[in-house]
């Protein structure tokens, strides 16, 4: 029988390095080399939730396109034709799109992020295009709006994940991230409306916004220093 | 308590949990299990219809294990599941969460594989001692159905019994004194410089050593062998402690102290096959000095010959049923027990140990079925609240030492084995 020459325990043949030390474990030529399993490796509780995840989109699939059917046929019969029901038969299918990537691609957030932006830029143009066949409002407020949106979330979220020490300062990055949105949603509709780039409504929301996350950072940073909420709370 | 006495026409009933229980059904989560795990090493392959055929017939001999827990609005409570508990076969992963109160599962699991059978229970239903029994009786109603030709053994549970009614009884609140006063409250223990390894549940070390190579050293030392490996425990952490240098040390220096469940049916003289345990805490305080392993084994055995006293147990008892007694906490739904409880638990329980060290005791088997068996190991999972564990069982001249852990460092099992073999015990690792 083998032995760990600083423990001095004796190990099981076929094991390589000291269990408690791992000091390399010298063998004879004869010493069995395969370790023959003592359980099979299969846990008890199976992991379900890929089938689950089938299931929810399943049912989420059945529902929407119930809607979907109730919207084409009422129009239909009501007005002979198809009119104002491509409204809401964009905007089951963008919701049904949006739903389908991360159920069925779990664990990809960025083929996730790609589809789910390209799905609803597609539908703001189909909305757009609907009523006259021509882009009034696309190119001038929803372009900039995602593209702000899209900006400004991938902003946070790349911050959230790279900060070390989560707490209220993941609270106060998303505060900012409003901040900017609500600021340029304000710039964005004002230069829409009026040819002019000004700050109207938007700093009644922006002043104590900005605030509330100042003090959420100086909460974070130098107050929580002292006391680890998260240790003590043993979460 | 309702109690089911006709086995063959099984009613649905529903008892009341004991007062361990109901601590531990609303403790009970994927970080803190409440399983235990009782294993036994046969000399042949199982035959599993055989196996399923005798866990169907034993089974009707623990009623009170033939349970499914429930929700209540106040309470959990134990309602009689009448399906049958199916073989499952064996798994790496030992002691794994129980869904317990999902409809349908039965408090305990029978695991198979190869020569080994398994039983992995939730704390709630019983302790080490009712599983060994109904264990024991699995085993000899197998090898009975296998051809071993004796029918009845002293001491094992046969399936025609008739239960007693005091293999039913909360013996907690029957031994209940209402008027003596509870235990201190608890100082903060020194915490393990390791990190927690969330990628796999625990760790898992077997040492077998032979009877002959301790006794002669607790003969010498004039010692039982569970004070003797408290003191070794005691000894490896404070040797983790004083490893630390410089300034860090103080941050760290904080009494050591270690769990030891003890068997409370052989003190009130209980036959009650529910839990009936509670654990003394020998400790040693750093903060005084380093102390020499015959002062941590003096102090370990003059510890356990005071506090291993129905008295001092008393006092555990009463704050554990008065608490469960408590007007407010009575009046208190179910799902709020259970976030306060949590809270607290991870709040308070964390922190108040190094580790345990239960001792399952001598497995005792007559000769005839000791003969099929070859080893019986018991296996404590650790957890947030227990971060090492170390179950010790002894079968024929061995004794089992299974470590569980959930850090990564096996600092504690090194430094254990390592001053058993100083000792002269010859320890061989699985």
């Amino acid at each position: 029988m083998p032995y760990c020459s600083q423990c001095g325990v004796e190990v099981e043949e076929y094991v390589d390095v000291c269990p408690l030390c791992t000091t390399p474990i010298l063998k004879n030529n004869n010493m069995i080399e395969k370790k023959s399993l003592r359980f099979p490796d299969k846990p008890v509780i199976e992991n379900k939730t890929g089938v689950l995840r089938f299931l929810v989109w399943e049912i989420v699939s059945v529902s929407l396109l119930t809607a979907f059917l109730i919207v084409v046929l009422t129009n239909i019969i009501v007005n002979f034709n198809i009119t104002w029901a491509w409204y809401p038969m964009a905007s089951i299918f963008m919701v049904w799109l949006v739903a389908t990537f991360p159920l069925l691609l779990p664990k990809r957030p960025l083929l996730i992020a790609i589809f789910s932006v390209t799905s609803i830029m597609l539908f703001l143009a189909f909305i757009d295009l609907i009523d006259n066949w021509a882009f009034d409002w696309y190119y001038d407020i929803a372009l900039p709006i995602a593209f702000m949106l899209i900006v400004v979330t991938t902003g946070v979220i790349m911050l959230c994940l790279k900060v070390k020490k989560k707490g209220i300062n993941i609270a106060a990055f998303i505060l900012f991230g409003i901040g900017i949105i609500v600021l340029g949603l304000d710039l964005i509709i004002c230069f829409d409306l009026k040819k002019i780039i000004n700050l109207t409504w938007s700093l009644f929301v922006i002043i104590p916004i900005i605030l509330t996350a100042i003090f959420l950072l100086y909460i974070h940073y130098r107050l929580l220093k002292a006391v680890d909420i998260k240790k003590w709370l043993q979460l | 308590m309702q109690v089911k006495t006709d086995q063959k026409n099984a009613i649905q009933e529903w008892y009341r949990l004991d007062n361990a229980a109901t601590l531990y059904s609303l403790i009970s989560s994927s970080k803190i299990t409440c399983m235990f795990r009782i294993e036994a090493g046969l000399k042949y392959p199982i035959n599993i219809n055989k196996l399923q055929q005798a866990l169907d017939n034993i089974i009707e001999r623990f009623p009170y294990y033939r349970v499914n827990l429930q929700p209540g609005l106040f309470w959990h409570f134990w309602n009689t599941n009448l399906s049958k508990p199916v073989i499952i076969s064996d798994s790496d992963y030992p002691c794994e969460q129980m869904p317990i109160t999902k409809k349908g599962i039965f408090p305990f699991r029978v695991r198979a594989y190869k020569n080994r059978v398994a039983m992995e229970f939730h704390h709630s239903i019983t302790d080490g001692t009712g599983g060994l029994i109904f264990l024991k009786a699995l085993l000899a109603e197998y090898l009975r159905l296998k051809g071993v030709k004796k029918a009845r053994f002293n001491g094992i549970f046969r399936p025609d019994q008739t239960p007693d009614f005091s293999e039913y009884e909360d013996a907690y609140k029957k031994y209940y004194k209402k008027s003596i006063p509870s235990p201190a409250k608890q100082a903060k223990v020194f915490p393990l410089p390791f990190k927690i390894d969330n990628k796999q549940p625990f760790f898992r070390t077997t040492g077998i050593i032979q009877l002959d190579d301790i006794k002669s050293v607790i003969k010498k030392l004039n010692v039982s062998t569970t004070e003797l490996l408290a003191a070794v425990f005691i000894e490896s952490f404070q040797d983790i402690l004083f490893n630390i240098h410089g300034t860090k040390r103080k941050k760290y220096l904080k009494p050591i102290r270690i769990l030891v469940p003890i068997n409370l049916r052989n003190i009130y003289s209980a036959h009650t096959m529910r839990n009936f345990s509670l654990y003394v805490n020998p400790e040693i305080d750093p903060r005084l000095g380093r102390y020499s392993f015959t002062d941590i084994l003096k102090e370990v055995y003059h510890y356990m010959r005071v506090e291993v006293d129905e008295k001092y147990i008393n006092k555990q008892i009463k704050r554990n049923v008065r608490a469960e007694l408590h007007p407010l906490l009575r009046a208190t739904p179910l799902f709020i027990k259970k976030i306060i409880l949590r809270i607290a638990t991870n709040v308070f329980f964390t922190s108040v140990n190094n580790g345990v060290l239960t001792n399952l005791g001598k497995v005792e088997l007559p000769s005839i079925l000791a003969n099929e068996i070859e080893d019986f190991q018991f296996f404590l999972p650790p957890s947030r609240g227990v971060k090492i564990c170390l179950a010790l069982s002894r079968y024929k001249d061995n004794i089992y030492l299974n470590f569980g852990r959930i850090y990564k460092e096996a600092e504690v099992e090194k430094l254990f084995f390592r001053k058993l073999v100083k000792m002269g015990i010859k320890v061989k690792i699985k």
